[in-house]
């Protein structure tokens, strides 16, 4: 038995290290800091901190990717969330929204805040400075929702 | 081995336990015991945890056919069949039609804006990945929809032309499209018509000339600027919740829960954000269009494409930017595997395209009547097979042509 044992181990730490030649594409290009929120936006600092501390990991091309980010599987499972986060909101490249789906992304940041879908339970007890607090919720919304409806955004001449 | 049975296992007596068990108990310590259930519940939970990771739900009414909350829908904004135009507004509208329709605009006569986007075939050249022009060469994107592009915040696919005169411009110019030399080469064909100049004069007066090229594009973006197309999605949102079938609302369903509506929203439900094609998953052409980064130049552009309008998007195929999909079913799954990265099921595939059917408006028939035939310009452009070249040699220098 502890031999079964002893070679299923040595299979699974071979496996392991045969998936680590899958590299992770995080895909993070350099990107112009005019392009991003910040530059775009303008929001205030506190505003901005916040969102820098609680999102900017997986909707940023920012990402900060831990060692064991580079580390199969959980480089599988960083490269999804960090892809797919991007994906939907990337704050690294807000000239590419319209004023109309500018306003559209950041009120439904501000409803995935709100019912606390955001940032993801399972990332919150690995990065505790991320838990947002109802205050800074609070200041983002109120910043979002003050911001004017794009009623016509396009440009139609 | 489920983890109820793992628990019971060591409360069990040993004769109870199967053949198996009773072994692997017999074999270690009971501290070694331990330590393995440890180790499988922990398994276990990073399993959990790893399945529960790809399981990020929008909390809806779990009902599938259920209406969305009007606050779940905040995202989308009805529109409405604009009203008619009157004044002056209204003949650069039928100026601008004249123009949509006007073959001369190319430079063999062979070509209209309306070739490449049929207003009665939802603004698209049905059943062609790439257009072709007036020499029969093949353009290099599929020819999006005019109908509600005044919704987009750019035009074209990689957003190169910020407004829809902008726009108008691009294929009269361009040699594969319309290939006209020049925009003088253009005005010098309208100037060349009395009744063109009359109608000028009627939609911009007080110009000294104005059959310019700014009006050109004007009246074109004017007409264009009317092609909207309300659809039930719009009575839905105005709360008609009949206006949607059953399979349809389970269609928006997934539709939001599934990413979706992330790029796909507003008015047009599109058309107004850059995304990288293959977001999520690496697309697999990344050399032969390389989208927003041919106009920017920057390598961060690279796949870059204006998202495009889904209103009347099940009318409009072949679809993406280069016309290779062939069903609207398999540019759902596509957009989900390299966007989403949500895996569908058949169903949810069908109850997506279902939904997307609701976005489909009327064509407004009476708007977009050909003008009646008028009286043809005086100098025509060139007949077919003349080269750019020669077509600028006489248009450019009328008083050459008549010595």
């Amino acid at each position: 038995m502890r031999r079964i044992l002893w070679i299923t181990g040595a299979l699974l730490v071979l496996f392991l290290l045969v998936m680590q030649t899958r590299r992770p594409n995080f895909d993070l290009p350099k990107v112009h800091a005019a392009a991003g929120f910040d530059a775009t936006m303008h929001p205030s600092q506190q505003i901005s901190d916040t969102l820098h501390q609680s999102c900017y990991s997986c909707h940023s091309t920012q990402a900060e990717i831990p060692w064991y980010g580079h580390v199969w599987p959980a480089s599988h499972l960083l490269q999804k969330d960090v892809r797919r986060g991007r994906a939907r909101l990337d704050f690294s490249n807000w000239s590419n929204l319209s004023p109309e789906m500018s306003r559209i992304r950041l009120l439904n940041a501000c409803q995935m805040m709100r019912e606390s879908k955001m940032p993801l339970w399972y990332y919150r007890p690995l990065h505790p400075g991320a838990t947002l607090q109802p205050e800074q919720v609070d200041a983002f919304c109120n910043w979002a929702q003050s911001l004017p409806a794009a009623a016509q955004t396009a440009s139609l001449r | 081995m489920s983890k109820l049975e793992i628990h019971s296992a060591g409360s069990a007596t040993p004769q109870s336990l199967p053949r198996c068990q009773a072994g692997f108990r017999s074999s270690f310590t009971p501290i070694q015991s331990a330590g393995i259930r440890l180790a499988i519940l922990g398994t276990m939970v990073a399993a959990a945890v790893i399945l529960l990771s790809g399981c990020q739900r929008v909390s809806f009414d779990p009902r599938p056919t259920a209406d969305i909350a009007p606050e779940r829908l905040f995202m989308f904004t009805a529109v409405q069949a604009p009203a008619p135009a009157t004044g002056l507004s209204a003949m650069r509208v039928d100026l601008g039609r004249r123009l949509f329709y006007d073959t001369h605009l190319s430079v063999n006569n062979s070509v209209s804006c309306d070739t490449c986007h049929k207003l009665t075939a939802y603004g698209v050249d049905p059943g062609k990945s790439v257009s072709t022009g007036h020499d029969k060469k093949p353009g290099g994107r599929n020819s999006p929809t005019v109908y509600n592009a005044g919704l987009q915040f750019v035009q074209f696919w990689d957003g190169r032309a910020a407004t829809l005169a902008e726009q108008a411009a691009g294929p009269m110019m361009n040699p594969v499209e319309m290939g006209m030399p020049s925009p003088e080469a253009v005005v010098a064909y309208l100037h060349s018509s009395p009744d063109y100049k009359k109608q000028f004069q009627q939609a911009y007066p007080g110009a000294r000339d104005p059959v310019v090229m700014d009006n050109v594009t004007d009246a074109i973006a004017d007409f264009e600027s009317g092609l909207i197309t309300p659809a039930r999605w719009d009575q839905y949102l105005q709360g008609n919740t009949n206006a949607l079938s059953n399979e349809e609302k389970r269609g928006l369903r997934v539709f939001l829960r599934s990413g979706c509506a992330s790029c796909h929203a507003g008015k047009g439900l599109g058309g107004n954000s850059y995304q990288k094609l293959g977001a999520y998953r690496d697309w697999p052409d990344r050399t032969t269009d390389l989208g927003r980064m041919a106009v920017t130049h920057n390598p961060a552009d690279l796949l870059y494409f204006k998202v495009p309008l889904l209103r009347n998007v099940t009318e409009t195929g072949p679809w993406f930017h280069d016309g290779k999909v062939k069903t609207i079913d398999e540019a759902v799954r596509l957009m989900e595997r390299y966007q989403t990265g949500r895996r569908l099921s058949e169903d949810d595939v069908r109850s997506i395209v279902a939904f997307l059917g609701s976005l489909k408006g009327e064509i407004p028939q009476q708007y977009i009547q050909p003008p009646s035939a008028k009286a043809p310009p005086v100098r025509t452009a060139l007949t077919p097979g003349t080269s750019r070249q020669q077509f600028a040699l006489v248009d450019l220098n009328p008083s050459k042509e008549g010595q």
